[in-house]
């Protein structure tokens, strides 16, 4: 039994050593400690990117490619570059800056040309001129300080030639060619834009003139003005010419001079709540005219958009729940008097529609409901009034935090029990708010049951205590309620209950019975069990067959050392007798011989050599001699005659 | 003391000492919810309230409401594939965070196109340190990228989205599949943007892919937007989910295999059967001596 024991627990030792080598060896995984990693910049990368910036340029893509150049800001440059790579990046939005203006300013130049409006198209091209000086310019810098520079500092002129920087380089310059083509390109349509200019000039067309007067000067949005003027060339009236009105430059009318070359049209003030706009007339010569008169535009006129405004103030709760509505109040107030009839309003919350509803007094309430879904925290509900008629919109935030209510539970359990057996757990969960069917979990020492409230919030839940591992001790009985209303959080309760595992301290009860009958028999088999003396002489045991008190083994010695130890045998029975001190077996001769010691009396010296010489006879290598023996049987004789002589 | 005592007690005392130091010596495994190292999860259970699920078996009932982080690193049985599938028809959010891994027979299994390409990703240019650990900037607004402007991956891959699903997140043009291994873009390598991240409903519920579970992982949780794009993740479908990490496909270490079996152990010794097991093996040993005595009594 021992033997197999002991190879089990050698065997179940050998498993978990095994389990050791994990402590210090990890198996290759795919992710590395950002903290440890090393950092690094790739070179090649960066003059790929900046390559595919200036495609984008070359493309005329300049939104993309300042797009891209914006995400530099998120790519990984150290501090050693990240000056040279700020600079090429400014001269690259640079570039695109002007080379957009320039399209812009020979694309106005063009139209304009289209138009004969000559003088302002003479404007655009000194502007497109400038720019081009510009383009060149930054384009030069971005080779030299850009590019050379750049690639001077991340190596590229240390690698080897056909090496992938060297490549990404080259690239580069290639790109850059590309974007050369597109100023040259740009060059060549301000050139001809300039020659299409100056031809219209060397016809020497006539002039023209035209006129614009507003009636009235200020008008509401959704009202019509009459806008009168003339069309003359060198002051004689141009009759039956088609005039273009223009409003903030987009046109939105169309009159024709009369006989003599007056015009008079109704323009209508749209729906846009701005203080003023910009009224023009336009004269473009006609397929007749085109090599007669030039084109003109009228003076601007400004003319005061009038509206009224609108103003909301709006109340609403600082608190409102998942699912819950509340009211949410506004007013409505104009200095235009029926501000609010049938305006339209929407409330949003994060952005996302509550409501919308159609007022008709200035006071309004409305009542909306947060998503149950919705996250708590602060959030801000939004009130806006599309605009109306004569009347501007307007919007309106107020912050609304989203909280949830904890219900009260209370719990009723007892505070002591013996398990095994069934817990009665009970209680009532209410809340200020609607509470119904909330769900109740009971949970105790690994073993746990579910049930739902009634209708009054009442739960009763009954939890089957098995046996465990506990004995004796406090356990926490939890309770958790989850109502399924989204304006109710979960709500966790903790009650300690003091257990008594009977099953257990039963059982460890018994086992310790056990236990102790087996140490008592134990002791009581040793204390009877008959100990041969560790005699390396020849003896023979007899075993005794009477009972206790007499435990000593009856033993038989031969020759002189045989005759030695029966001799302190016997002192040693006589000495048992009269000091009462017992020789157990786990005594030595000498620590008997201490115990005995103080009961003695003058016997003492007699069991002292008597011990030493059974102590040296048994020990040593010594074979003793007769003399010895007999001395060992003179002593004996000694100890016998004052103990006995004593105990007499 | 005889020899075989002195070792039985010997081997008993190193197996309770080894069974001490294996319990209580954290895990350095990855993504377990157990291990504190860089490489754990433990600050993503704490931070997010999130349980370690140690058997797909063990799945709720009722999913909805409840959100179910699976890194497949190791293959899937048929039983578990159903698992999933049920839970996810029903109204769970699984987020399917996979690098290298067996994420592609969950989404085989489901029926979904899309799919793990499981060649390493690296961006030279748009990173965190170095190409491996790529800086994801390129969003499609929605709830799930509400503030978060980049997010860091560790060693990712990107994903082949087709009909069904929406692209969440991608990596920047300078990024490309390392197909050679040889950490430099070769000609016919895919160059960016690859999406890293797209969702997908399915039944009542939705499948979210993220090419790169280290998010989660200790080291990585903190850096930029990763904590803040997590939360959204994870909120998707409520926003107070119940969070399940699953362990049971991660890669298992014979220290945490022991740290199961111990608990295994543990579970046992506290059911009824293993305690009425424990008891008799007591009372065996007690008594024995007994019965042995009484034996030997009865033969003499």
């Amino acid at each position: 039994m021992k033997r197999l024991l002991a190879i089990l627990l050698i065997v179940i030792l050998a498993t978990l050593i095994f389990c050791v080598p994990v402590l210090a060896n990890l198996p290759h995984v795919p992710h590395e400690d950002p903290a440890t990693a090393e950092s690094s910049i790739d070179a090649r990368s960066l003059l790929w990117y900046y390559g595919d910036v200036l495609t984008l340029v070359s493309l005329g893509e300049y939104e993309s490619a300042e797009a891209l150049i914006q995400r530099l800001g998120h790519a990984n440059i150290s501090d050693e570059y990240k000056d040279v790579v700020d600079r090429y990046s400014d001269l690259a939005c640079e570039l695109l800056t002007t080379l957009d203006n320039l399209d812009e300013a020979l694309g106005e130049a063009s139209s304009l040309l289209e138009q004969y409006r000559i003088d302002e198209a003479a404007v655009r091209l000194g502007e497109a001129r400038v720019l081009f000086d510009q383009v060149e310019s930054i384009l030069s810098d971005i080779e030299e300080e850009g590019i050379e520079e750049l690639s001077s500092h991340l190596g590229v002129f240390d690698t080897p030639a056909g090496s992938l920087e060297r490549e990404a380089y080259g690239s580069l310059h290639a790109v850059i060619d590309m974007v050369e083509e597109l100023i040259d390109e740009s060059q060549s349509l301000l050139e001809s834009l300039s020659g299409e200019s100056a031809a219209i000039e060397e016809k020497e067309l006539q002039p023209t003139t035209i006129t614009l007067q507003l009636s009235p000067a200020a008008a509401f949005v959704g009202e019509t003005i009459t806008a009168k003027g003339s069309l003359t060339s060198e002051e004689e009236p141009l009759p039956n010419r088609s005039i273009t009105m223009l409003l903030d430059g987009e046109p939105v009318a169309t009159a024709t001079a009369g006989s003599s070359g007056s015009f008079e049209v109704q323009v209508s003030i749209p729906f846009e709540y701005v203080l003023t706009m910009t009224v023009e007339a336009l004269y473009v010569p006609g397929d007749d005219d085109r090599d007669r008169y030039l084109a003109s535009v009228s003076p601007s006129r400004e003319i005061d958009v009038m509206f009224y405004r609108t103003e909301l103030e709006i109340e609403a709760p600082d608190e409102a729940y998942p699912g819950l509505p509340v009211v949410v109040s506004g007013e409505i107030a104009s200095e235009g008097g029926e501000a609010a009839d049938g305006r339209n309003v929407k409330v949003l919350l994060r952005g996302g529609l509550l409501a919308t509803l159609s007022v008709q007094e200035e006071r309004f309430d409305v009542e909306v409901t947060p998503e149950p879904g919705i996250s708590v925290g602060e959030h801000t509900l939004t009130v806006t009034v599309d605009p109306q008629g004569r009347y501007a919109g307007v919007s309106k935030g107020t912050p609304l935090n989203i909280v949830k209510i904890l219900p009260e539970v209370d719990v009723h359990a007892p505070t002591f029990t013996l398990i095994p057996s069934t817990i009665h757990v009970s209680g009532r969960v209410s809340s200020a708010l609607q509470l119904e069917a909330a769900r109740v979990s009971v949970e105790m020492g690994g073993t746990s049951t579910e049930v739902e409230t009634l209708e009054d919030g009442e739960f009763s839940a009954k939890l089957s205590m098995g046996l465990d591992l506990v004995f004796v001790g406090l356990e926490e009985l939890v309770v958790k309620v989850e109502p399924v209303e989204p304006w109710h959080g979960p709500v966790e309760v903790k009650v300690r209950v003091f257990v008594i595992n009977l099953t257990n301290v039963g059982l460890t009860v018994v086992a310790a019975a056990v236990l102790g009958v087996l140490l008592v028999t134990k002791r009581r088999g040793r204390t009877g069990k008959e100990e041969a003396p560790p005699l390396d002489a020849p003896l023979v045991v007899e075993r005794r067959t009477e009972a206790a008190p007499v435990a000593k083994p009856a033993v038989k010695f031969e020759g002189i050392k045989g005759r030695l130890l029966e001799a302190y045998l016997r002192a040693a029975v006589v000495v048992e007798e009269a000091t009462r001190v017992r020789m157990e077996p786990h005594m030595t001769l000498r620590e008997f011989m201490r115990e005995a010691t103080p009961r003695m009396h003058s016997a003492f010296e007699a069991f002292a050599r008597l011990t030493a010489l059974a102590e040296r006879a048994l020990y040593s290598s010594h074979v003793p001699e007769a003399e010895e023996a007999a001395e060992a049987e003179k002593l004996t004789l000694e100890v016998e005659e004052v103990l006995k002589g004593g105990l007499a | 003391m005889d020899w075989r005592r002195f070792l039985s007690i010997l081997a008993l005392a190193i197996i309770v000492l080894l069974a001490i130091v294996i319990w209580f010596y954290p895990s350095s495994e990855d993504f377990r919810v157990e291990n504190p190292f860089w490489n754990g999860a433990k600050a993503f259970a704490a931070h997010f309230d999130a349980s370690p699920l140690r058997s797909l078996q063990d799945l709720p009932t009722n999913p909805e409401g409840t959100v179910l982080v699976v890194i497949p690193y190791t293959d899937f049985t048929e039983a578990e594939l159903a698992g999933l599938e049920s839970y996810v028809s029903g109204g769970g959010t699984l987020i399917l965070a996979d690098d290298y891994g067996y994420g592609n027979e969950v989404l085989d299994y489901l029926g979904l196109d899309a799919r793990f390409v499981g060649e390493p990703l690296l961006d030279p240019l748009f990173n965190y340190k170095n190409g491996w650990f790529p800086r994801v900037t390129d969003f499609t607004p929605s709830s799930m990228t509400e503030d978060v402007e980049s997010v860091i991956l560790n060693h990712a891959t990107s994903l082949e989205t087709g009909s069904g699903f929406e692209v969440i997140a991608q990596t920047s043009k300078s990024s490309f599949l390392d197909l050679n291994g040889n950490l430099k873009w070769d000609e016919g390598e895919p160059t960016g943007p690859l999406p890293i991240s797209a969702q997908a409903s399915v039944g009542e519920g939705v499948v979210i892919l993220l090419a790169d579970p280290s998010i989660v992982l200790n080291s990585m949780r903190g850096l930029e937007d990763n904590e803040r794009f997590t939360k959204n993740i994870l909120e998707i479908g409520s926003p107070e989910p119940e969070i399940l990490l699953d362990q049971s496909h991660l890669p298992e270490a014979s220290l945490d295999e022991a740290k199961g079996r111990l608990r295994v152990a543990r579970d046992a010794l506290s059911s009824p059967l293993g305690i009425m097991g424990l008891v008799a093996a007591v009372l065996t040993v007690t008594l024995m001596p007994i019965w042995r005595r009484r034996k030997g009594g009865n033969n003499g």
